[in-house]
Parts: C-alpha cells; structure tokens; sequence
C-alpha cells in the first residue's frame, strides 16, 4: 500500500490543535495570555528618556 | 509662539498632531497638511479588500477631529521643502499643492515629514488598479478589490474554475504581513461562500522563505524548540492549501497573466482571473531648496525620496549591520528642526538579509515602518517638537529606535466571530540585535507567535479601539499607539 502524497514538508496542526484554535474556552483563556504579551510590549516600547531606556 | 507643521495624516502624521497638540499650550500653533480629508485606518483594508466591511467603516473625516482638537488644517499636497526660506518669504516653509491647482506656503518652526510612502505601481508594467491588478494599500483600492474578488465568487459559483494570486508584485517590496493577511482571508471568504474546491489560491512574495514578513523572520520557542516563523507560516499555507512562490520579482503583469523571475534564476508564468499585488515604495517626491534656489534634495534626502534622518547611512555589508544604525531621534542630521515619521524616514538598510538573483536582480524585502511602530515613532518626534518649541530640551531626547522597539503584530487569517482566526505575533526588538541576543537577535521571552480566534477578537477590538483615537473621542490619549 502506497503512503498518501503529501503536498510539501510543513507540519501541519493535529486535530486537537486545529480545533483548539476556534474552541471558545481555550480562547478566552488565549485572550487573556496574549493580551498580558501585548500590553508588557507596549509597555516597554512607550519607555521614555529618563528611565533606564527601552528593553533595558 | 511657534508653529509646528506635520506633513501627512496617516498612522504616524495623525498621532504627531494630535500628541503635539494636547502637549502644547494654545499659544502654540500645530497644523497637519494632507491631500486626503480622511483618515485611513490601514490594517483593516484588508476586510474591506474581502467585502467585508465597507470603506467607511475604516476612514475618519479629519476636519471634525482637527476642529474639535484645535489643530489647523490644510488639504493640500506639499511639493517643496524651504528650510531657509525663500526669496519671497524668509521664513522656513512648505510650499503646498492645494486641490484647486494653486499655490500656498506654509510656514513652520517645527516640521515633522510623515508623508508616507509614493505608491510606485509604475516600477512593474502593468501592476496596480490603473493595469491588471488590484491593491489595499487605500481603502478606495481594496473596495475595487473586493468588487474583483466578489466577481470571481460569482464565477467560481458558477462552476468555472478560478485562479487568485496575491502577493507583492515587485522584488523590493514591503509589508509582506499585509499580502499575508489577504490571501488568509480571501481563503477564509472562498470557504464561507462554499467554492474554496474550485479555486486554486497562489501567494507569490519576494521573501526568500515564507514568514520572513520584512524583519529577516522571528524566532519563538513552540513544543520544546526554538522554531523559525518560517515554520508557523510553512504550516498555515498547507493547512488552508495556499500555493506559494517564494523570492519571486514580478516582472510584468498582463491582462490574465504575470511574469516573474526568481532568486535561483528561474522565470515562470501564472495564469490568473484575479490578482492583488502590492506595489513597492518610495519617497513622495519631496523637493528641497535653499533660500537662494540651490536643490538641497540629495541633502535631506535619500535617493529613494525618504527623508535622511540620525541613522548611519554609511553603506555597509549584511554582516556589518548593526542596531545602532538605526535613527533614535529621527531628525534631520542638517536641520535640527526636521524630523521624519513612519515610512517616510530613510531606513539606513532592510532588515532582512539581501540577495539578488543570478542576473542581480536584488529579491529581498523592504524594511516594514507601518502600524505600532510608526504611531510611536510619531509619538517620539511629537513630543521632541514640543520639548524644543517649549524650551525644554535643547536637542531631541526621547528615543523610538526600532531595534529597541517592540511591535505586536495580529494578522488576520479570516472574520468571523467564532470561526475567525488571526496570527497574534510579538516582536522584541523589530530589528534584530546580535550583540545584545547573540544567539538569534531577539529576546526569546518577548518574542512569541500563535494561531487562533482570540487573535481575531484582539484584531476587531484594535479596529474599534485605534478608530476611537484616531476621532479624538474623551480619553483617547490614554490609548496607546
């Protein structure tokens, strides 16, 4: 039996990954993890003179 | 009293004003010169480029804002930089272009150039909305592309069989981040209308692996290793069966059909019913001349037409790139009273590493200045204005270096509430630094990338939240850019 063609080398997401991306739970608990991420790096690149300087 | 004048009012030149004028006391003046009435909040002509929101829905009317807020403005088109006045007027000056064909000079104290990019479709034969190909880069080319688009879905529900490219349709390009996004959302869109089976979707860029976008990749730990964006790309692209032509230049577009060469040397044809390719860019065309009529453009400017600011322009070798070549203050090295923002400062060199094709052919991004980073650095000089004009400093002294600025990137992979998804990506520092991350140039704990709806969420809260500041509405300062 001959293995299916696979297009290219790229991984590509399991089944659970692929469906955690839309499940809403998951992604509320995402919204709150990349929104802290975000705000620390708005944070840190709205550093003026004066203090230590940014990403410092 | 002194006057500061801003030159354009897009993500950079807005911000400018509108910081410049709440930092200033009234004795003050400040005033913004534009050849639009609008403002365009960019990152969503990508939903308008789909047919999914209309071009209202990211443009603000600027006159209402500028009363309200108490800065002058001038539609108009600013020609000619007079940093020492001219025959006429001594006074330092722009000389504006205004909609009626005439003439004005507009004197400044303080001058900070955010005119944003030319959009140079002339560079490629036959690209753009004036050829065979649409654009997003106004919100008035993304409703002609979705009018193409949608007209394609209407073929494709007919049974006729399609072919969509989208990409960039020159080898120096930037903002691959924005071809990224449409091509995930015309995927998005083609599966919404139940035709994605009939249509065949190409992503050409000139980016030399995919999930370079402009800034030489990232790097992020995933599952235990450090992984290439290239990696996160590479799997978005086969799991949605987006066909890719990597480090490709355009040559040509025809009615149906486009050239291109590629980095190996290789040439090749597509076939297309629709395509949208974004142009590369340049300077606006800014001229610049003494008091007594000697050009001083080679001086302030680059030869792409960007504004020279504190950057090292020296020309250097990939490997002698450094972060500190990149500007702090963004003033003019020549008169300390200018200052470039967004894209219309020079960059001292791209971002990501250069390579040519065989017949030298340079294939390599442009370096991205759009989005977050352009409304800080609009921020930075607006306030390094002010700090002057006030008497406060007596040279710039708040910093916006890209290779100590983050950026928060959330490129839009579909809308739709539940089913929509976004690539919600972190950067630190935008410009790699190899001696301060030896190792891969970014801070790894700042640096992440992740697929979801919660970055769709993020995406549409971003669009109300800018459109709300951009309107000057109570408390819009305390938005950050």
């Amino acid at each position: 039996m001959r293995p299916p063609e696979t297009p290219s080398s790229a991984a590509v997401p399991t089944r659970a990954t692929a469906f955690l991306r839309t499940f809403v739970p998951w992604q509320l608990f995402r919204f709150a993890a990349i929104n802290l991420k975000m705000i620390r790096m708005i944070l840190l690149s709205h550093r003026g003179p004066g203090r230590d300087g940014p990403g410092r | 009293m002194a006057r500061l004048l801003v030159l354009g009012a897009g993500i950079s030149g807005h911000t400018a004003a509108l910081v410049a004028r709440r930092r200033l006391p009234a004795a003050h003046r400040v005033a913004v010169v534009s050849p639009l009435e609008t403002y365009n909040w960019i990152p969503s002509n990508i939903w308008v480029g789909v047919g999914v929101m209309a071009p209202s829905e990211v443009l603000v009317p600027l006159r209402p804002v500028y009363e309200k807020t108490g800065v002058d403005f001038v539609q108009g088109r600013a020609v000619e930089l007079r940093p020492d006045g001219s025959a006429e007027d001594p006074a330092p000056h722009v000389v504006v272009e205004t909609p009626d064909g005439g003439r004005r000079r507009e004197p400044y104290d303080y001058l900070i150039n955010a005119t944003g990019p030319k959009l140079n479709f002339a560079a490629t034969p036959g690209l753009g909305p004036s050829g065979f190909s649409h654009s997003v880069c106004t919100s008035g080319h993304a409703a002609d592309a979705a009018r193409g688009f949608l007209e394609c879905v209407e073929r494709l529900k007919r049974g006729e069989r399609q072919t969509l490219v989208v990409g960039m349709g020159h080898g120096t390009c930037t903002c691959e981040g924005a071809a990224f996004e449409y091509v995930f959302n015309v995927e998005f869109e083609l599966r919404r209308h139940g035709v994605r089976d009939k249509a065949r979707l190409v992503f050409l860029t000139n980016e030399a692996e995919l999930g370079d976008f402009g800034v030489d990749g990232l790097r992020f730990r995933q599952g235990g290793y450090v992984v290439h964006s290239r990696f996160f790309a590479e799997s978005l692209f086969a799991e949605r069966g987006v066909e890719r032509i990597v480090g490709a230049h355009v040559r040509e577009v025809q009615k149906g059909r486009l050239r291109y060469s590629t980095l190996d040397g290789g040439e090749g044809e597509l076939a297309f019913d629709f395509a949208m390719l974004l142009p590369p860019f340049t300077g606006v065309g800014l001229k610049a001349a003494a008091r007594d009529g000697r050009d001083l453009t080679a001086e302030l400017f680059a030869p792409s037409g960007f504004m020279k600011v504190d950057a090292d322009y020296a020309p250097k070798d990939w490997a002698d790139w450094r972060a500190g070549d990149w500007p702090r203050t963004y003033a003019s090295p020549s008169r300390p009273n200018l200052f470039a923002v967004g894209i219309a400062f020079a960059p001292p060199h791209a971002i990501s590493r250069p390579r040519r094709a065989p017949d030298g052919t340079p294939i390599s991004p442009a370096p991205p200045r759009t989005g977050m980073p352009s409304a800080i650095i609009g921020r930075a000089a607006a306030l390094n204005a002010a700090d002057l004009m006030l008497g406060r400093a007596d040279r710039p002294r708040r910093t916006a270096s890209m290779a100590e600025l983050g950026a928060a990137c959330v490129a839009s992979a579909g809308a739709g509430w539940w089913s929509g998804t976004a690539a919600s990506m972190t950067m630190y520092p935008i410009v790699p630094d190899y001696e301060r991350y030896p190792e891969f140039g970014r801070d790894l704990d700042r640096t992440f990338g992740e697929i979801g709806s919660a970055g769709h969420w993020i995406k549409q809260i971003l669009h109300r939240m800018f459109l709300y500041k951009a309107r000057a509405k109570p408390g819009w300062w305390l938005i950050p850019e």
